[in-house]
């Protein structure tokens, strides 16, 4: 075991945080009242910097990454925060069209595809289908889709004569059509409703639909722990230094000893989630299906419980500060709420994590 | 002890009641039932219901208007009205500005100010907090200079609630500086035309202007329009502090909450059931429930213990844990309504929308309104400085 980053990595991690900086360091693009567009040159350079093909092979002109580059790239961008929902059109998306022949244009940018698995009222289960396709026309509504509007495609889980497929619809297919709008964290998302549109393939079907959906979906889910691990560094970091610079009562809060124990907290919730995403990571690249599950579910709960605590907390400390829309800290506060509430919530991987629990026969 | 509710007290539960569904127009209700924001009008015509009813400022002294109502009977009022979604009344006239004007202010005083305010005729805010001066109120440093019959005001202060609205504002203006902070500071009360106010919105997490920065620059104040001595202020502002405490604790707001955190668990399905049937999610919904009974009783308890002022640490208690209740609340329901709550749809949160939302229509709330609520632990005495006021009481 080496738990110390390669320079390849180190070298990864500066070109994404590079990248934030640029283009995301002032306040605007996170200001929901101003209802900021999808910028398609971000995603562009994003494309540039290599990592829309992080998880790739490199004779496919991927990066070649696995688990652990993707948790690295994924902090970075939560420490933006970053409003492109890489999780869901590169990571998930890509698991779901492997070896389509999609990926040279993937990887430039230029095909944006996005998945469109969940439908309305099944809260997390994406196993809950009814979108269903017939004579090459599919039919059916999927819910909080990024990118929809923005995208050139989708890709559809849908039951052709009872059995689940994934299909690629071209977004301005007749009889689709979409409705568009942001997130509380001001990412660009759309319901998308599907009426007799023309399918223009079909990825998978059976177990091997349902295969790509789950490993795509765990793989995702480290993605935006990870990202949560991002947000939730950076509150750290801004209380500190608010806290630091603050002064009431004639000195700064942060000589406040109640404070200085919940900052200390807000670090070790940092830490400790920053180790469970790795655990998924690692289990990610190698073991078997449970294994992976049961890790990735761990650090999913504890990216949803430990956010929301240092959410909660970095608010609070700030006092009337924290409660702005001009001030970072709701920023990272809104994206971690919609992690917490994107392919499975803390309770949803507790249970899924119990039920892969092991336990001593009876 | 006996701790069950008198036929008397009963009856007056339903007069409540009757009166809250017959005289707050529906259409008010419908939108505190579904978390939809009211508007200025809303809050104007649901006060203006209250004053006809003889209820608008129950807590002043009866010859002012006030009602002659025991500490249980005030409890009541608040859970009926609350219960029938009836929205919260500004506190910033009835509850703040008028005790200290009806305590520590000239007869005048007393005929300019508290008609309006009863009748819900001009609104007030509260300016306190200032950017240097937050949890430490007495460092404020807002200068109130007087030149013959007038002070002239200079300075900031922030965070003011609603000052988008308000006809008048009570200030803490520094008014000595040679002194100990707390003894040059003075309560006065200005009039938000005056030339050289000037309100600029604050945007809050939710997306919504709530709260303002108000600046004052040559600000000229007649001096009839301080309360009470000079440098006396601070002993006025904890006397406001201290006032009307009964509501503090949301109980009622918080019992209609659950009620509606049921409701949506009801509604969203989960693994082939019912949310709330799902064993794991009820068990933190009772045992949210669990918290608020006993909050309930503690409520009971402090305000029949005192009827006037409640002792300080005692609100604070109930601040503390009916704001941690509230803010659970708000966090259940997000959880509840799960991916749904995703969207950001403000406009369908205001007046005329009439377009479907996205998604259920319970769900358009539940994130800004979770957003929201972060507030309730800082104002009013942040929850840390409740707790440093109770631990001095306790230890001295
Ligand atoms: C939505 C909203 C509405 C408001 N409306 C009004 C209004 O209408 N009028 C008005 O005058 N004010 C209003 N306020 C201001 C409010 O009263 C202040 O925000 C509050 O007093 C805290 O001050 P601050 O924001 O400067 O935080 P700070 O005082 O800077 O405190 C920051 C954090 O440090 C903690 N802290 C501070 N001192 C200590 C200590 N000694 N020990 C431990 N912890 C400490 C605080 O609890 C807080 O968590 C409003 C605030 C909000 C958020």
């Amino acid at each position: 075991m080496d738990l110390s980053l390669s320079d390849e990595q180190r070298l990864l991690v500066e070109t994404v945080e590079r990248f934030v900086a640029d283009r995301y360091s002032g306040t605007d693009h996170s200001d929901l009242t101003k209802d900021a567009p999808f910028r398609r040159e971000d995603w562009v350079s994003l494309a540039e910097l290599g990592l829309m093909g992080l998880l790739r092979d490199e004779d496919m002109g991927g990066f070649g990454g696995g688990p652990i580059e993707l948790a690295l790239v994924a902090e970075s961008l939560g420490r933006g925060p970053v409003p492109l929902p890489y999780w869901s059109s590169v990571v998930l998306a890509g698991a779901l069209v492997d070896g389509q022949g999609m990926g040279a244009a993937m990887l430039e940018g230029e095909l944006l595809v996005a998945p469109a698995l969940l439908e309305p009222g099944a809260r997390y289960d994406l196993g809950s289908v009814s979108t269903t396709v017939e004579e090459q026309r599919i039919s059916g509504a999927k819910t909080v889709v990024p990118l929809a509007e923005e995208a050139d495609c989708f890709v559809v889980s849908a039951l052709e004569a009872g059995e689940l497929g994934l299909y690629l619809v071209g977004r301005n297919a007749e009889g689709v059509s979409v409705r568009s709008y942001q997130t509380q964290d001001g990412v660009r998302t759309g319901e998308v409703v599907l009426e007799k549109a023309l399918i223009e393939s079909r990825i998978a079907s059976g177990e091997e639909a349902l295969h790509r959906i789950e490993t795509g979906a765990d793989l995702a889910r480290i993605a935006l722990a990870s990202e949560a691990v991002g947000c939730m560094a950076a509150l750290s970091g801004l209380t500190e230094e608010y806290l630091s610079t603050r002064k009431q009562f004639g000195r700064p809060l942060a000589g406040f000893q109640v404070l200085q124990h919940r900052m200390v907290e807000m670090r070790m919730a940092v830490e400790e989630t920053r180790s469970i995403v790795l655990v998924a990571a690692r289990e990610a690249a190698g073991s078997g299906r449970t294994e992976q599950a049961r890790a990735v579910s761990a650090a999913k709960t504890k990216a949803g419980r430990n956010g929301r605590h240092v959410a909660e907390e970095a608010v609070q400390m700030h006092g009337g500060m924290g409660m702005t829309m001009e001030y970072p800290a709701g920023r990272y506060m809104r994206r971690l709420m919609m992690i917490e509430t994107t392919l499975g919530d803390a309770d949803y991987h507790a249970g899924r994590f119990s039920r892969l629990m092991a336990v001593p026969a009876a | 002890m006996d701790l069950s509710y008198t036929p008397e007290e009963e009856a007056f539960r339903a007069e409540v009641r009757a009166f809250a569904i017959e005289k707050i127009p529906e259409a008010i209700r419908d939108k505190v039932r579904r978390g939809r924001h009211l508007e200025k009008a809303d809050f104007v015509t649901a006060h203006k219901a209250f004053a006809e009813r003889g209820w608008s400022v129950p807590g002043w002294p009866e010859e002012l208007g006030g009602c002659d109502w025991t500490a249980v009977q005030k409890h009541i009022f608040d859970e009926e009205l609350a219960l029938a979604s009836v929205p919260g009344r500004i506190p910033f006239g009835t509850n703040m500005a008028a005790p200290v004007i009806i305590e520590f202010g000239s007869e005048a005083q007393k005929e300019r100010f508290l008609p309006p305010i009863r009748s819900g005729d001009e609104w007030w805010c509260q300016g306190f907090s200032e950017p240097g001066a937050g949890s430490d109120l007495a460092s404020l440093t807002t200068r109130a200079v007087l030149d013959g019959d007038h002070y002239i005001i200079n300075g900031q202060k922030t965070w003011t609630t609603l000052a988008q609205y308000a006809d008048w504002i009570f200030c803490l203006v520094r008014t000595d500086t040679e002194v100990k902070q707390q003894e040059g500071i003075s309560f006065i009360l200005i009039d938000m035309k005056t030339p050289g106010i000037t309100v600029r919105p604050i945007i809050l997490l939710d997306g919504r202007h709530e709260v303002n920065e108000v600046f004052f620059e040559d600000v000229r104040v007649p001096v009839e329009n301080r309360v009470g001595e000079e440098n006396k202020g601070w002993t006025y502002a904890k006397h406001l502090l201290s006032h009307e405490r009964t509501g503090i604790a949301r109980v009622g707001h918080s019992k209609h909450q659950l009620g509606v955190l049921k409701q949506i668990a009801t509604s969203e399905q989960s693994e082939g059931r019912s949310l709330i049937d799902d064993p794991y999610f009820r068990a933190k919904i009772a045992e949210l429930e669990m918290d608020l009974m006993a909050l309930e009783m503690t409520n009971l308890r402090v305000i029949a213990a005192a009827d006037g002022p409640t002792p300080l640490e005692q609100a604070g208690m109930l601040k503390i844990r009916g704001t941690e209740i509230q803010q659970r609340l708000t966090e259940l329901i997000m959880e509840a309504v799960g991916p749904a709550g995703q969207p950001y749809q403000p406009e369908a949160l205001g007046d005329r929308w009439n377009e479907p939302t996205i998604g259920p229509d319970y769900a358009v709330p539940a994130a800004p309104t979770y957003f929201n609520w972060r507030k309730s632990s800082i104002y009013g005495g942040s929850n840390e400085i409740q707790k440093t006021i109770i631990a001095k009481v306790m230890l001295g």
